[in-house]
C-alpha cells in the first residue's frame, strides 16, 4: 500500500465563490499564453504563480489559525491539478505531515487496515486538507474585505502568516 | 508720378462706393488695428496693377479669375444687400505726373451675379486707364497697349515693383542673404550697373571676333596646312573646354557660397548643438544603465514573491507543526516497533519449532511422493518397516508433510497489512530537513528586503541623473530655441555636410582654375606656332586691331569692377546711414554693416560688424528686417538724384511689424527722406497715442495724409460680414 501516493492523487476541491479571490492573485492561462498584457501578467503572478500556491498559501493560513472550517455539502465547489503535481515538493509533504499532525488519524491503526479502509482514512485527509484551506481563504477574504487596499502592502501575504489567533 | 487718391467700390470689406483715400507727397500712413483692412487696402493697389491679389494663407499672388479669389473680393455687405442681380466692384488709382502735370486714372472693375441665390463671378476683371491733361477737364480712355504698357511702367515698373510695394513678411523673401545673387540682383534692377555689363560684353565679343579673325589668317597663311588645321582644332578645343571650365566654376563658386554661409548660419548653433548632443549621448548611456537596473529591479520583485514557496517563506510559523507530529511520529515509531518486537518473537518460536522439527529428517526428505506412497502402503521406506495406518509409526510419516505446511504458513506471516513506516519516516525526515529554513525566514526575508531596497536605490539613483539630464536638455533647448536634441544632432551633421561640401567645392574650383591656366598657356603656345608656322605676317591692322580690342575688353572688365565697387561703397554708406537713422533711438547694439565680397567681386553680402572691426554674432529678426529694409532703402537713395526711381511710391503694408516700438519713428523718418512719395498701412499707431502724435508733430517726418480705418461692426459680430463696411477717417 503507498499511503502518500494515495494522499496525493487526490484532487482537493474549494469553494467556487473563492475563484474570484484565487484568480485575482494567481497567474491565469491568458497571462502564460500571452492573450494578458505584460503588465497583468505581472501584476496577477506578482504574489502567486499557480492556483495550487493559494491553495496551499490557504491551508497554511487556515492551520496557522486553526481554524478548519466545512465546505457546505451543497455548496458549488472546484477542484484542479492532484496533490502529487504541485511544487515544490517538500513543501507538500510538509503540508501533508501538518495536516497529520493536526489531525485524529491513528497511524498505527492505518497499517493494519484494508485497502478500502486507507483510501477512506486519506479521503478523510484530503477533506481535512480542504477544511483548513477553506477557513484560509474565509480569513483571506474577510481581511480583503475589511481592508480593500490590503494587497498595497507587498508584503501583505507574509505578514498574514504572523496573525495568529 | 505720385498716387493722388484710391476710390474703392464693394472691394471686400470697403462696401459701397464712398470709400476714399487722398495721399500727397511724403509718408502718408493708414492706420487700424490687425484685420481692420489694412491688408485689404494693399490688395487693391495690387490688384488694379495687376488684376491679382496676394492671399497670405497661400503666401502667393493669385489672378481674378482663379477658384481663390473670384466673387470673393466682393463685399459680402453688398451682396446681401445687392437689390439686382448683377454687382460691381471697382478700384480706382489716380497718379499726377508733376513734371508733364498728367492725371491718369486707372480703374479696374469686376462683375458677379446671382443665380439660384449664389454670386457667381465673371471669368476675369476689365481694366480701364484715362489720361486727363490738367488744363482740360475731360479725361480721355487709353486704348494703344504701349501706351497703357508705357504708363504702367510710369507707375511703377514691373521690375521694381517687387522692391517697392511689399508686405511685411514679403521682406524675407524679397532679399534673401541665402540666395548670393540677391544684392547683384537688386542692385541690377534699381541701379545703372547693367549698362556696364552691356559694354564688358560687347568689348569681350569684339576682342573675340578679332581675335578668331586673326587665328583665321594665321591658318589660311600657314606654311604646313594640316599642322595649321590641327593647331586651330586644337586652339577652338582648348576655349570650348575653358568655355566650360566658366561654367562649372560659376556654378561650383554659387554652390560653395551657398555651403559657406550655411555652415556659418549654422556656426551660430554649433556649440549649442553639440552641447545637447552631449547631453543626449550621456543621456542613452544612462538610459541604459536604468533598464539594465529597472530589469533587475522588477526581477527582483517578482523574485520577491516567488521566494515565498522557493525559499519556503510560506512556513513562517510552521514550525510547531513538525513538533507536533514528531510527537506523533515517536508514538506511531514506538507501536509499530512493539508490533514487529512482537512479531520477531513469535516467529523466533516457530523457527525453533521447525529447527527441532528438521532434528530428525531435513526438509523435502523423503520427497512428499514417498511421504504419500509410505502412507498408502502402510510402510516405511526409510526403516523398511511397517507403519499401520494411525499407528504411531504412521502418524510420525504424516508429521513430515504437516511439518512442511506450517513451515509455509510460518513464513508467510507480515506484522503489518500496510507497513508504512517509511512513508511516514520520510515525512519526518522532510520536516527536519526543512528545520532550518523555517528558522531563518524571518532573517531571509530582511535580507530579501535589503537586497530590493538597495536595487531600489539605485533604480532611483539612476531615475533622478536621467531627469536632470531631461532637465538640463530641455532647460538647453529653450536657451537655445532649439526644438529637439534631435534637431541639434542634426544641425551636428549638416554642419559637417557643410562644411565638406565648402572643401569639396573649393577643391573643384582650384583643380579647374589650374586647368583653366593650363589651357591658356597652350593656346598662348598654339599662337606662337601658328605665327612661326605663317609664311606671310598677319596684316598690321588686324594685329593693332586685335590689341587695341584687347585693351578696351581689359579696360572694360576693370571699369565695371572699378563702378560695381564704387557703387557697393556707397550703397555700403547709405545702408549704414538708413540703419543709424532707424536705430537711432534704440540704446542697445546696432553695430556697423559691411558688405563682404564674397566671391571676388560678384556677390557681396552684408554682415553686421561690432566697433572693434569684429564681426558680431547677434543678428536677430529686428536687426536682419532692418538690414533688409536698409539694403532697399540704399539702392534707391544711393541713385536718387539720377535714377527714376524716386518717382516711386514705396507701398506697404506692416513694414514695421517685426520691429520694436523704438524703430518705428527711425523708418518713418528715414522713408520719408528716401522716397518721394510712401504709403504704410500700420498698426502700430492704433495702440500708442505717443507714437500717433510723434508721427504727426515730428519735424523730421515729412508727413502727408494719415487715415484711420475701423470695421463698422464690433469684432465679435463679425462672423457675419453682411454688415460689414469700413469707416475711413482722415486725422491730420
Amino acid at each position: 500500500m503507498d499511503f502518500l501516493n494515495n494522499i496525493k492523487n487526490k484532487k482537493p476541491s474549494y469553494l467556487s465563490n473563492y475563484n474570484d479571490l484565487i484568480d485575482r492573485y494567481t497567474l491565469k492561462q491568458g497571462g502564460k499564453r500571452g492573450t494578458s498584457s505584460e503588465e497583468q501578467k505581472f501584476e496577477q503572478g506578482k504574489f502567486f504563480s499557480t492556483k495550487y500556491e493559494v491553495f496551499m498559501y490557504a491551508i497554511i493560513i487556515g492551520l496557522n489559525n486553526n481554524y478548519p472550517l466545512k465546505l457546505h455539502d451543497g455548496a458549488k465547489k472546484d477542484d484542479f491539478w492532484e496533490i502529487k503535481n504541485w511544487q515544490p515538493k517538500e513543501l507538500v509533504d510538509y503540508i501533508i505531515m501538518s495536516i497529520l499532525a493536526v489531525s485524529d488519524i491513528d497511524l498505527n491503526a492505518l497499517e493494519n487496515m484494508t485497502e478500502d479502509e486507507i483510501n477512506f482514512e486519506t479521503l478523510k485527509i484530503r477533506k481535512l486538507m480542504e477544511e483548513y484551506a477553506n477557513g484560509g481563504f474565509d480569513i483571506l477574504s474577510s481581511k480583503i474585505e475589511e481592508n480593500p487596499d490590503f494587497d498595497n502592502d507587498e508584503l501583505c501575504f507574509i505578514n498574514l502568516l504572523d496573525s495568529i489567533n | 508720378m505720385i498716387i493722388t487718391k484710391i476710390e474703392l467700390e464693394n472691394f471686400m470689406c470697403y462696401a459701397g462706393s464712398n470709400n476714399i483715400f487722398e495721399f500727397t507727397e511724403g509718408l502718408n500712413v493708414i492706420i487700424g488695428d490687425t484685420t481692420f483692412g489694412k491688408s485689404k487696402l494693399y490688395d487693391a493697389f495690387n490688384w488694379v496693377i495687376d488684376n491679382q491679389i496676394y492671399i497670405s494663407e497661400l503666401k502667393s499672388f493669385w489672378k481674378t479669375g482663379t477658384e481663390n479669389v473670384r466673387e470673393k473680393i466682393i463685399s459680402d455687405k453688398a451682396k446681401f444687400e445687392a437689390t439686382s442681380d448683377r454687382i460691381k466692384t471697382s478700384v480706382k488709382i489716380t497718379t499726377h505726373h508733376p513734371e508733364k502735370d498728367y492725371v491718369y486714372i486707372w480703374e479696374r472693375e469686376y462683375y458677379a451675379n446671382r443665380e439660384n441665390g449664389e454670386w457667381i463671378g465673371d471669368k476675369d476683371s476689365k481694366e480701364t486707364i484715362w489720361k486727363k491733361e490738367l488744363s482740360y477737364l475731360t479725361a480721355k480712355i487709353v486704348e494703344n497697349d504701349e501706351e497703357i504698357k508705357r504708363i504702367k511702367r510710369q507707375i511703377i515698373p514691373s521690375e521694381i515693383k517687387n522692391y517697392m510695394w511689399f508686405q511685411g513678411e514679403q521682406v524675407e523673401t524679397m532679399i534673401d542673404f541665402n540666395d548670393s545673387n540677391t544684392l547683384t540682383k537688386a542692385i541690377n534692377i534699381l541701379s545703372n550697373i547693367k549698362i556696364f555689363d552691356e559694354y564688358e560684353d560687347t568689348a569681350i565679343y569684339l576682342y573675340d571676333a578679332a581675335e578668331k579673325e586673326y587665328t583665321k589668317i594665321l591658318k589660311e597663311t600657314s606654311k604646313d596646312k594640316d599642322k595649321g588645321e590641327k593647331l586651330d582644332n586644337e586652339k577652338t578645343q582648348l576655349e570650348i573646354d575653358i568655355a566650360r571650365l566658366i561654367d562649372e566654376n560659376k556654378e561650383y563658386n554659387e554652390n560653395l557660397i551657398k555651403a559657406h554661409n550655411d555652415s556659418e548660419n549654422l556656426l551660430n548653433k554649433i556649440d549649442e548643438a553639440q552641447e545637447v548632443n552631449r547631453l543626449q549621448d550621456k543621456k542613452e548611456i544612462i538610459k541604459k544603465q536604468f533598464e539594465k537596473i529597472d530589469k533587475e529591479y522588477s526581477k527582483s520583485e517578482t523574485s520577491f514573491h516567488k521566494k515565498m514557496f522557493k525559499e519556503f517563506w510560506i512556513l513562517k510559523n510552521s514550525g510547531k507543526y513538525a513538533k507536533l507530529f514528531e510527537d506523533k511520529f515517536k508514538i506511531y515509531e514506538e507501536n509499530h516497533y512493539d508490533v514487529i518486537n512482537e512479531y520477531k518473537i513469535k516467529h523466533q518460536l516457530e523457527n525453533e519449532l521447525i529447527s527441532k522439527l528438521e532434528t530428525r529428517l531435513p526438509f523435502n526428505v523423503p520427497d512428499d511422493m514417498y511421504i504419500e506412497k509410505m502412507l498408502e502402503t502402510e510402510r516405511c521406506l526409510v526403516c523398511d518397516r511397517e507403519a499401520k495406518k494411525e499407528s504411531e509409526a504412521w502418524l510420525k510419516i504424516k508429521e513430515l508433510i504437516d511439518r512442511k505446511q506450517e513451515s509455509i504458513k510460518l513464513k508467510n506471516f507480515k506484522p503489518f497489512k500496510n507497513d508504512l513506516e517509511n512513508e511516514i519516516k520520510s515525512l519526518y525526515h522532510n520536516a527536519k530537513s526543512l528545520e532550518l529554513n523555517i528558522v531563518n525566514v524571518d532573517d531571509n526575508i530582511n535580507e530579501a528586503l535589503e537586497f530590493r531596497k538597495d536595487y531600489e536605490n539605485k533604480r532611483n539613483e539612476i531615475n533622478a541623473q536621467l531627469k536632470k539630464i531631461d532637465d538640463d536638455i530641455e532647460k538647453l533647448l529653450l536657451d537655445t530655441k532649439l526644438k529637439s536634441a534631435n534637431e541639434a544632432k542634426n544641425i551636428l551633421n549638416e554642419y559637417r555636410r557643410k562644411v565638406d561640401a565648402v572643401n569639396s567645392f573649393k577643391n573643384k574650383l582650384e583643380r579647374n582654375k589650374k586647368q583653366i591656366e593650363n589651357k591658356k598657356y597652350r593656346i598662348s603656345e598654339i599662337l606662337q606656332e601658328l605665327n612661326k608656322n605663317s609664311n606671310k605676317p598677319v596684316p598690321e591692322a588686324l594685329s593693332d586691331k586685335v590689341k587695341l580690342l584687347k585693351d578696351i575688353r581689359d579696360i572694360m572688365i576693370s571699369t565695371r569692377e572699378r563702378i560695381y565697387k564704387e557703387l557697393i561703397e556707397l550703397l555700403e554708406i547709405e545702408m549704414n546711414k538708413h540703419y543709424r537713422d532707424m536705430t537711432m533711438t534704440v540704446t542697445g547694439f546696432r553695430g556697423v554693416i559691411k558688405l563682404i565680397d564674397k566671391n571676388n567681386n560678384s556677390n557681396y553680402m552684408p554682415q553686421i560688424y561690432n566697433e572693434d572691426d569684429s564681426l558680431s554674432a547677434l543678428m536677430n529678426t529686428s536687426n536682419l528686417m532692418l538690414i533688409k529694409l536698409s539694403t532697399i532703402m540704399a539702392i534707391i537713395s544711393a541713385k536718387k538724384d539720377t535714377s527714376a526711381t524716386d518717382l516711386y511710391t514705396l507701398i506697404s503694408d506692416a513694414p514695421l511689424s517685426t520691429f520694436g516700438e523704438g524703430y518705428i519713428l527711425g523708418f518713418c523718418k528715414t522713408v520719408s527722406r528716401v522716397y518721394n512719395q510712401s504709403i504704410i498701412m500700420s498698426k502700430e499707431f492704433y495702440y500708442s497715442d505717443s507714437l500717433r502724435n510723434e508721427l504727426l508733430n515730428n519735424s523730421e517726418i515729412k508727413i502727408g495724409n494719415v487715415y484711420t480705418i475701423k470695421p463698422s461692426i464690433k469684432e465679435h459680430e463679425r462672423g457675419n460680414q453682411n454688415n460689414l463696411s469700413t469707416i475711413i477717417k482722415k486725422i491730420n
